[in-house]
């Protein structure tokens, strides 16, 4: 479909020399941005990649997970407790956690490791860190993991010249209930100043006042990861809500 | 040196007028009282250009007979964004900085947009504002993010206007629509006068110092990222972002056109633009079309890309996508 | 040179003198053009906040009313092209006076732009060398030039027909009518370029039709003919100027043809959107009939069809346009119907609905109809003071006063 857009820019290989005289440069910058990261459901601010330009590029750090979970190290209280492998109501610890992770989801022991509790692991039994959680989501959405390591799918911010800045899975999709939550747009934009006052909406005059409210959406059966809900047409057909 | 110390016997008693014949006395004895007094009042005597030609954004001689961005050289440039730093400092009190960052050499801009993930949330819109010092009264912004129909791609089925309480709102979807720095622009080829022009890392930019206001370019815009300054901006002091780009987020006034620039001051510095790092959900995918490891380069060889209105042949570098 | 300053006291004073009737008419059109420049200052004062103007509506009355008066301008080769080309001796008598109108037009069109401006200060960056003139790519840049080559061309020959005349000398052949001939294919220019601003716009649909320049060319043959033969006959009636009915009769065959040629292409251009009912045909549809609640255009594009038609008909029916009022209003109506549908009636739709689909009407302001007035006056002022100096030279009224020998 873009072959037509992209011809004119038949310079691209010519000028990739120009490029790699960046690349030599990759190195120390990435270690200060570890840090740099959100919890989940935060919204980074423009902030985020102040300071000096990095002189690398190309290279990707991956937000760290294990700094923002508040109980970590799990074996602090794990240790000498057996571990209970019936599914039931949390009613003692983790009491805020739904599991809301597809239908044949299992219970803790599927991702969290029973003997080794300050690691998940994935299918075949390969234990992998917190930090690397992304891993073990790629155990089923194999297509996202792909996406995510070339940049496709995820948020990457930072620098483009340089170390960019690349959020893990759970930094957007809460493990346990992984669906991207809705949330409150920001303002309309300011109708043009000579539109009458209580126009119906200008173009496509169908939407008027037909908000959802918060809780309609959002059932707790539909466990489809952030963006499914409102796939664009072309993705659509026969996905079937 | 006698002079010198004698003036400075008593400095108070010196009216503002009589400081400024002190300077030109000091510019043969203490050249270093000179620098300090001078400074000061050339500052003043700029801050009183700027503001005691009547309206606000009414030209000064010197801005008046200013020749067209290109022609300046680094001197001019100097005296230019010290002249408009202290414009803004006399007008709102805030210290700002213009930098005029350059394309860098071997650098193609281009963004892509992951359609099935972004929720409609506008982060980006208000994101842009405050970066590119927006007005909000009256309330002008670079990205419209249009609310679909479901099962069509026809704009005239969209809105702008949506205000539900949660988005996304069901079987819609939505589409952010911003300059698209073709790189065939017919906004470029309309302009009578050079105001704007496509530099070479394909930021398509404006001056806005010799834009005469004429709006065809917002004509010839397919994709209504063109934006005219029907009356004076106003954004309150607090809200200036003071790191301000020449050729990007500089103040603008009444009369002129202005567009999104990919934040072309802080992407020149390699970093990400705003609208970018403030999207929830990672929609935004921003880069350097020749590095064949980037993201953009990634989305355009494997995913199924498509740009707006593709028949008008603008060659946009804003690729949308579903991933 | 001594002649070029009695010429220009001569003419001065024709233009002050004048009776009770002219300085009514005159102190009228001031009054007009007053408004206008107060409400231009305010404009300027405010910015185009003043207008109705949006970013979605980025043109509106100001740039309607240059694009009509650019056709009228053109409409001049519509005398000079029977007169030189066909040596039409009738219309020959009144050329100059055509003329003079495309000077008045002009000047008006000029103004128009210079008010739309959002920073008139800078009009000098519009200028080739001094400025940055974006030629050839820019329609807008040939516009400049063409609008300014066409207004010194026409300045030039009516003031030297008019000065030679005054000096009681017989104009020197060589030294104007190849400038005459230069202009006649210059009025096309104009109103091509004028037309090429709209029609290259690939994001407008509505405009992007090669059909465009025809119909610009046809509606303005039509409009600017029958204003002159308001005009002329306006001026045989109140300056006592011998104008002959063969060179009205001659005007009134030309557009009784452009004009079934204007609707003829119109028409097509309405069947060709509609018929396919392509989504390009959102622009036509909001014109004819309204696009999601909004009309405000409706009536007006009706209206201005019906004086369109009205004004065909007078002009094919002998019964009608023998009756000299009869003819009259048919010339109006021409002139009204042509002026909606080509000013309003093809600027606004052009926008709407927006590249974004989005529908937003459109009224001029008041501010934009005080300046739009104003500039009218302006033009109708600087046609009477040319006609109040034109008429009696070319009647012989008006001579050097010691005609001296003819060098």
């Amino acid at each position: 479909m873009t072959t037509a857009s992209r011809s004119p820019r038949a310079g691209i290989s010519r000028r990739r020399s120009a490029f790699a005289r960046f690349a030599p440069l990759l190195g120390v910058a990435a270690c200060g941005l570890v840090t740099v990261s959100c919890g989940m459901g935060d919204e980074p601010d423009r902030l985020v990649s102040k300071g000096p330009p990095p002189v690398a590029s190309g290279g990707v750090v991956v937000s760290a997970r294990q700094p923002l979970l508040p109980t970590y190290p799990c074996s602090r209280c794990h240790d000498g407790r057996p571990p209970d492998l019936r599914e039931r109501a949390l009613t003692e610890f983790h009491t805020h956690k739904v599991l809301n992770h597809g239908t044949q989801s299992g219970w803790c022991y599927r991702c969290h490791t029973k003997d080794d509790i300050d690691q998940l692991h994935l299918p075949d039994g390969s234990k992998v860190g917190f930090d690397q959680a992304y891993e073990l989501c790629g155990g089923c959405h194999g297509d996202k993991l792909r996406d995510w390591k070339a940049g496709m799918h995820g948020l990457t911010t930072g620098w483009w010249l340089g170390a960019r800045v690349r959020r893990s899975c759970p930094a957007c999709h809460d493990p346990h209930d992984p669906k991207f939550p809705l949330m409150t747009p920001e303002h309309a934009p300011a109708r043009p100043r000579t539109a009458p006052a209580e126009e119906p909406h200008a173009g496509g005059a169908h939407h008027a006042g037909e908000a959802h409210p918060a809780g309609e959406t959002h059932h707790a059966g539909e466990a489809h990861p952030a963006g499914e809900e409102h796939r664009a047409p072309e993705e659509s057909h026969g996905h079937g809500h | 040196m006698a002079t010198d110390t004698d003036l400075h016997a008593e400095p108070s008693a010196l009216e503002p007028h009589e400081k400024l014949a002190e300077t030109k006395l000091d510019e043969h004895g203490s050249r270093r009282t000179f620098l300090k007094i001078a400074g000061a009042s050339a500052a003043g005597v700029a801050a009183a250009a700027a503001t005691g030609c009547g309206s606000p954004g009414a030209p000064t001689t010197e801005e008046f007979f200013r020749q067209h961005y290109k022609k300046l050289n680094d001197e001019d440039k100097k005296k230019i964004f010290a002249r408009i730093e202290d414009e803004v400092r006399a007008r709102s009190g805030v210290s700002v900085h213009i930098s005029d960052p350059p394309p860098i050499e071997g650098v193609d801009f281009a963004y892509a947009l992951n359609l099935s993930v972004c929720n409609g949330s506008r982060r980006c819109v208000e994101a842009c504002a405050r970066e590119n010092n927006l007005p909000d009264d009256p309330e002008l912004r670079y990205i419209r993010v249009m609310e679909m129909e479901v099962g069509s791609l026809e704009f005239e089925e969209a809105t702008a206007y949506y205000e539900p309480e949660k988005v996304p709102e069901k079987k819609k979807f939505y589409l952010p629509v911003q300059c698209h720095q073709c790189d065939n622009p017919p906004c470029v080829k309309a302009c009578p006068v050079g105001a704007t022009w496509k530099e070479q890392d394909g930021i398509v930019v404006v001056d806005y110092s010799w834009c005469i206001g004429c709006r065809f370019c917002v004509v010839a815009c397919p994709y209504f990222a063109r934006r005219f300054n029907w009356e004076e901006p106003t954004i309150a002091p607090e809200r200036i972002n003071p790191t301000q780009g020449y050729l990007s987020n500089r103040l603008r006034h009444k009369g002129v056109v202005e567009k999104c620039t990919f934040c072309l001051h802080r992407t020149r510095a390699g970093r990400m633009p705003a609208c970018l790092e403030a999207c929830p959900t990672g929609a935004r995918k921003f880069g350097n079309l020749n590095d064949p490891e980037g993201e953009i380069r990634k989305i355009i060889d494997t995913k199924r890309v498509y740009v707006l209105k593709e028949d008008l042949a603008t060659l946009p570098r804003f690729y949308y996508y579903f991933g | 040179m001594r002649d070029l300053i009695r010429f220009g006291f001569a003419i001065t004073g024709a233009m002050i003198r004048g009776g009770r009737a002219y300085y009514l008419w005159v102190a009228f059109l001031c009054g007009w053009v007053a408004l206008g420049v107060a409400a231009y200052l305010h404009q300027f004062e405010v910015g185009l906040v003043a207008t109705n103007m949006v970013d979605q509506i980025p043109w509106g009355a100001y740039i309607a009313n240059f694009t009509y008066l650019v056709g009228m301008a053109a409409a001049a080769v519509m005398l000079v092209i029977p007169a030189y080309v066909y040596h039409d001796h009738a219309l020959h008598e009144v050329v100059v006076l055509g003329e003079l109108l495309a000077v008045a037009v002009l000047t008006m069109c000029l103004m128009f732009v210079m008010v739309d401006i959002g920073r008139p200060d800078r009009f000098w960056h519009l200028m080739p060398v001094i400025g940055r003139f974006n030629w050839p790519a820019s329609m807008l840049s040939w516009d400049v030039i063409v609008l300014n080559g066409y207004l010194v061309l026409n300045f030039y020959i009516t003031s030297y027909l008019l000065f030679t005349k005054f000096c009681g000398r017989e104009p020197d052949r060589r030294k104007y009518v190849p400038f005459v001939f230069l202009a006649i294919f210059w009025a096309v220019t104009i109103h091509t370029v004028t037309a090429f601003l709209y029609s290259g716009m690939g994001a407008r649909p509505h405009w992007n039709a090669a059909i465009l320049a025809p119909r610009f060319l046809a509606s303005a043959f039509a409009a600017g003919p029958s204003l002159m033969i308001i005009a002329l006959s306006i001026i045989r009636d109140k300056m006592g100027f011998p104008v002959k009915d063969a060179a009205l009769n001659r005007l009134r065959q030309i557009v009784a043809v452009t004009m079934l040629i204007n609707l003829f292409f119109f028409f097509s251009e309405i069947f060709t959107e509609l018929y396919s009912f392509k989504h390009h045909a959102a622009s036509m549809r909001y014109l004819l009939f309204g696009l999601h609640g909004h009309n405000k255009l409706v009536p007006y594009i009706w209206g201005a069809m019906a004086l369109d038609v009205f004004a065909a008909a007078v002009f094919l029916t002998p019964k009608l346009h023998r009756n000299p009022r009869v003819l009259m209003v048919g010339c109006g109506s021409a002139v009204v119907g042509v002026w909606v549908e080509k000013g309003m009636g093809l600027v606004i739709p052009g926008f709407v609905p927006s590249p974004l689909g989005e529908v937003v009407d459109y009224t001029p302001s008041f501010t934009e109809f005080c300046v739009s007035a104003g500039i009218w006056a302006m033009g109708a002022l600087i046609y009477t003071l040319l006609l109040k100096a034109a008429v009696p030279i070319e009647l012989g009224k008006l001579r050097i006063a010691q005609p001296e020998a003819v060098s």
